[in-house]
């Protein structure tokens, strides 16, 4: 029965399903047929077959034991509470900087300048962090850096060791980020608002709609689509972290684990000592499983609040 | 409705998705079945008793290979040099002649070295010669299965490298009797202590034989520091456990101290550390330490030229001063203390190793290489410095120099990894070393004493979650305590309850079992 | 006169000024660091290590630039590498985003849902390196291949789902509908309507993914073993691997006989590697901005 509703559909939609194969071979190529693969997880891999999926059937079950390390050891704690606390706060922050400076560069009336200021801003996004790694550094450092240096001793307040002092981490890292991501994150926003119908804005200056209430009634709602999207999906990847700034810029530095530590880099760090393929899945199944539960809740929830809204 | 019309695709989707993938499964096997065949083929010729006898085996072998082979070497290295394919090519004409294989040299860089191979091997792709050692996981690869067991090979194919092979050396490579790597013919473990500038002593008329402690080293940077206002030095991190008389015993936590008994024990619970690094505490207080060296990727050969760092504490080996001084352009000259003498553990006795992986096409072929490659001179001088003439220059007292009008930034191969499968007996000298370099190599390693555990492997795999748990706890203070940038009374409680709840315990009390078991087999008290 | 050019409904000329002002001074803080990075490239190491970085460096020279592009024609070749896979990969990129998202926001196609949740899975899961690996080496056989470099990033569930959402708020569905009763086919409303409509969306897709593909090294690690195939930034990945290890590898060479330029050198790379797309980013832009425009004015 509702096989011949598929197939009915396919018949009235042919056309449609025709656009949608190529990507979905591709998707499904190239995402999928790996997945099965996965419970390489739940096994202790061994090579005694020539083939690796010989192997992978081949080798013993060994149930939750790869899982083990992350909860070894206090450590858990501190490292889902950074990664956690470090993800939301960037979505947050940087979805109100995002919008906030795609609504200004909006309004920027010269378009050569609104070109050049959009330019100028998407810029840092092109630093990789290693070199972003080496500029905080320079500014760091205990020796050269411009922040001893240039400003503390300026002001005669001592010099502070930066790259062991913890404390401080969490308002450098939310710095960086908010430099390298706000340009790049903007243009999706820029794009939403570009795609609103300007006979809105019209209307809503005839009635006399100050430049705050269209932004407030017509921007903002436009927008909406957009930022619920944007946060659901960083909110599917909240158990991973942007490995580079976590491991470049603080250069991995033990003193620092505190308030720097997230569950990639501890992965990284536990891996390098082991460097167990069971494992490293294990701990990639684990972040995908507590991701993917995060994204089927809140989708449920943007659901019930706005149906066009929901991802799926 | 809407759930119906959703479950419904799934069902045929997932269909799909397994049809598909068990037919990549299947070339997948073909593949590697075809791998196995050859493989197959290979061991029960090694297996089959090969014609030898006559003296060398390079050329007894040599009759007995009729069918041409193919050989993919990987190493680790800086970078792709640009004469590589000259050099593969002339190593092939070599090899041809010798063993009837050709060779490929495949350089894979240090960053992701063990990710590749690691794939590689899972993925049954060709690898017929791979160096290992401490630059892969070599204990875990022998547990997984990916490397042949060379044993006999060696004992076969490898007796040009025999002739220079210390037997102790070879005994500690060993995983239970079987041998999965060729080791390097170099020290026999290394010696720990501190590097210094030497104009920097001779100036402060200090007698380097003085120093034998740790707690020794404080007097030294007293004198360095009278003489050098600006004077720093660099304290490495755990590895200065070693100067503090500790033997590392496999993969995480848990050492042995001195060489005369077989308690395993946590360095951080030792009185002596403790005061140690109270010392060190002292040291980082009155600014002999240098501040910017906790950063990972400090450039401390551009330090020590700048004139900004003037010493290390760390591996004291042979030659370790003349390295030191080529490093920075021959500026400064170095002179060393030992605070612990060379003790051969099992470690430093496989820790550069070359190997033959699982999928090699040919694992015979493979050793004989690798016996080539460490055992013949030509064949060893020419993958360390090239073709004579062409990369380097023969000094008429035998050491070898760059080219005329070569330098660094024209060099056309100058891949510096001569540590790598390298045999020192053969080896040409850069003209940095002393010409007596090799007997003063003879000498060091007749110091050498072999450890108590030598040739006991620790098993990591049973406690392998506590040891991947301790990493972390390890990695946020070491670093700190070893530089002196934290108080350790006041630190050492709250790390010890960290490495607690790791796990710490049970990964010593399963590595004393394991040191137990081996002892009374092996009749060690 | 004057004030009548100015569009209607725009800012007050106060508010205008102070936007001015802090876009000033926010481009100053985005590009400061860019400027640091460039002197830095081109200081003496050894002033580096004496006074550490500074925008008014002692002495300046060529060193790290030498060191770094010591093999050009490699340089040029993984120019043209990550130029071609740059190309291809975002124009079928686009082309297969926007055929899987057309269909998305169509309310009249039943089973968008599926497909969307078919496409946004790939963004939570993933089976992992290994299995991955070993489908391209083994099942695809595409190692060393241009291929190996397009197709992982080729259709990217985030951009489907941004577009989608794009589509959905832009192709109002009356014009769908009357292009229907006017007889066109499906195929010519995706084309010719659809796509049009979704410049702004398309626009920005592209940007995102030529920016993937210029700065993407990792694949090349995996699956590139051939130095004519490396694109610029795993050429770039290399040479700085390479730095590391003369920094800090134990096994201190034996040959060098000078200190090569690593702080310096790291600069350069950085600078090469993101200076080509700098210079194409405002003819990017520009296309992009045009894409925007044309999707405001049309409304």
């Amino acid at each position: 029965m509702v096989g011949r509703s598929f197939i009915r559909e396919i018949r009235k939609n042919s056309a449609l399903f025709a656009l949608l194969l190529p990507a979905f071979v591709i998707v499904l190529v190239n995402n999928y047929i790996p997945m099965l693969g996965s419970f390489i997880a739940f096994k202790d891999i061994k090579y005694t077959k020539p083939g690796f999926i010989q192997n992978l059937i081949a080798s013993p079950w060994v149930g939750f034991k790869n899982f083990e390390f992350l909860f070894k050891s206090n450590a858990a704690f501190i490292i889902t509470r950074n990664t956690i606390l470090y993800n939301v706060l960037f979505m947050v922050l940087g979805t109100v900087l995002a919008v906030l400076l795609a609504i200004l560069l909006n309004e920027v009336t010269g378009k050569r300048k609104a070109k050049l200021y959009q330019n100028l801003t998407f810029i840092p996004y092109f630093i990789s962090y290693v070199a972003v790694a080496y500029l905080v550094y320079a500014f760091l450092s205990f020796n050269y850096g411009l922040a001893n240096h240039g400003i503390l001793k300026v002001f005669g307040i001592a010099e502070i060791d930066w790259y062991s002092s913890k404390q401080y981490w969490p308002l450098i890292l939310t710095i960086i980020v908010m430099w390298k991501w706000t340009g790049y994150n903007a243009v999706v926003y820029l794009a939403g608002i570009t795609g609103i119908n300007s006979e809105y804005f019209e209307a809503a200056q005839i009635d006399g709609a100050s430049k705050m209430q269209q932004i407030r009634y017509i921007t903002l709602p436009f927008l909406a689509p957009f930022i619920i999207i944007m946060n659901l999906l960083a909110l599917g990847r909240i158990f991973y972290s942007d490995f580079g700034l976590f491991f470049q810029t603080t250069m991995n530095i033990g003193a620092l684990y505190d308030t720097t530590l997230v569950i990639d880099t501890y992965v990284y760090n536990s891996l390098a000592v082991t460097g167990e393929l069971g494992m490293a899945s294990a701990a990639g199944f684990y972040q995908a499983v507590v991701g993917l539960v995060l994204v089927l809740t809140s989708n449920f929830v943007v659901k019930k609040l706005d149906r066009d809204s929901a991802l799926f | 409705m809407k759930t119906r019309t959703f479950k419904k695709p799934l069902f045929l989707f997932t269909a799909f998705t397994l049809s598909l993938s068990l037919l990549l499964a299947g070339c997948g096997n073909n593949n590697d079945s075809k791998n196995a065949d050859s493989s197959k083929a290979a061991s029960s010729q090694a297996a089959s008793p090969a014609a030898s006898g006559s003296a060398s085996s390079s050329e007894s072998t040599n009759a007995v290979q009729e069918k041409e082979v193919h050989l993919d070497w990987y190493y680790v290295g800086n970078k792709e040099e640009v004469d590589n394919q000259l050099i593969s090519d002339e190593i092939s004409k070599y090899t041809k002649e010798k063993i009837n294989a050709t060779v490929t040299m495949h350089v894979l860089d240090w960053g992701s070295f063990t990710q590749k191979v690691e794939m590689m091997i899972a993925s049954g792709e060709k690898i017929d010669v791979l160096s290992t050692g401490s630059v892969l996981n070599f204990p875990q690869m022998i547990a997984k299965g990916s490397l042949v067991d060379m044993t006999d090979l060696y004992d076969k194919y490898g007796k040009d490298i025999q002739k220079y092979m210390p037997d102790s050396l070879i005994q500690g490579a060993k995983f239970d009797g079987k041998l999965y790597g060729v080791p390097f013919i170099n020290i026999l473990g290394s010696a720990y202590g501190p590097v210094v500038r030497k104009d920097l002593v001779e100036k402060a008329g200090f007698d380097m034989s003085t120093i034998h402690t740790w707690s020794d080293m404080t007097k030294l940077w007293e004198a360095l520091k009278q003489v050098e206002p600006n004077f720093t030095v660099k304290t490495a991190d755990n590895v200065d456990f070693l100067s503090m008389g500790y033997q590392i015993l496999g993969d995480g936590p848990g050492y042995l101290k001195g060489n005369d008994n077989l308690k395993v024990v946590n360095p951080y619970e030792d009185p002596e550390v403790l005061a140690n690094l109270k010392t060190t505490r002292e040291w980082y207080k009155a600014g002999y330490i240098n501040k910017d060296a906790a950063v990972p990727g400090f450039n401390h050969t551009a330090a020590l030229q700048e004139n900004k760092l003037h010493g290390i504490v760390g591996q004291a080996k042979v030659g370790i001063e003349s390295e030191m001084s080529v490093g920075i352009g021959s500026k400064y000259e170095f002179t060393k203390a030992v605070l612990r003498n060379p003790i051969l553990d099992t470690y430093s006795s496989y820790f550069v190793s070359t190997s033959v992986p699982r999928t090699a096409e040919d694992p015979e072929r493979s050793m004989m290489f690798i016996n080539l490659l460490m055992g013949d001179e030509y064949l060893q001088n020419l993958t360390n410095y090239g073709i004579e003439g062409r990369n380097y220059v023969k000094l008429p007292d035998g050491r070898i120099d760059l080219p005329p009008g070569a330098d660094q930034d024209n060099l056309t191969y100058n891949p510096n990894l001569t540590w790598e499968w390298q045999n020192s007996y053969i080896q040409l000298l850069n003209k940095s070393y002393p010409v007596d370099f090799v007997d003063q190599l003879k000498q060091y390693n007749d110091s050498s004493e072999p450890s108590i555990a030598l040739g006991f492997h620790f098993d990591a795999v049973p406690v392998k979650n506590e040891i991947a748990a301790c990493a972390n706890v390890e990695k946020e203070y070491a670093l700190g305590l070893f530089m002196g940038a934290i108080d350790p009374e006041k630190t050492i409680p709250g790390m010890m309850k960290k490495f607690k709840a790791a796990g710490i315990d049970k990964i010593i009390a399963e590595k004393q079992k394991q040191l137990d078991a081996w002892a009374a087999v092996n009749g060690k008290k | 006169m004057a004030a009548t050019l100015r569009p209607p409904g725009a800012i007050s000329r106060k508010a205008e000024f102070v936007i001015h002002i802090f876009f000033v001074l926010y481009c100053l803080v985005c590009i400061l660091p860019i400027a640091l990075v460039l002197i830095i490239s081109f200081t003496d190491e050894g002033s580096i290590m004496r006074n550490g970085y500074s925008f008014f460096p002692e002495s300046l020279n060529l060193n790290a630039y030498r060191f770094v592009l010591s093999d050009t024609a490699a340089i040029f070749r993984s120019y043209s590498v990550s130029g071609i896979v740059t190309l291809s990969g975002t124009l079928f990129g686009v082309l297969l985003t926007a055929a899987y998202a057309y269909p998305l926001s169509r309310n009249d196609f039943a089973y968008r849902k599926f497909f969307a949740f078919f496409i946004a899975f790939t963004m939570l899961f993933n089976g992992g390196l290994v299995p991955w690996y070993i489908l391209y080496v083994k099942g695809l056989v595409i190692k060393n291949t241009y291929l190996a470099l397009i197709l992982p990033q080729v259709v990217n569930g985030f951009y489907v789902i941004i577009l989608r959402t794009f589509m959905q708020h832009n192709i109002p569905k009356e014009v769908v509908e009357s292009a229907k009763l006017d007889g066109a086919g499906e195929f010519r409303i995706f084309f010719q309507i659809a796509l049009r409509l979704a410049m702004p969306g398309l626009a920005t897709v592209a940007l995102f993914l030529s920016l993937s593909y210029w700065n993407d090294w990792y694949n090349a690690l995996l699956f590139i073993d051939q130095k004519k195939m490396f694109p610029l930034q795993y050429l770039m990945y290399k040479v700085n691997a390479s730095i590391d290890v003369l920094n800090t590898s134990s096994f201190v060479s034996n040959t060098a006989d000078t200190v090569r330029p690593s702080e310096s050198a790291r600069m350069a790379m950085a600078i090469l590697g993101i200076g080509p797309i700098i210079m194409i980013y405002p003819f990017l832009q520009r296309y992009l901005v045009k894409g925007l425009t044309v999707g405001a004015v049309k409304g």
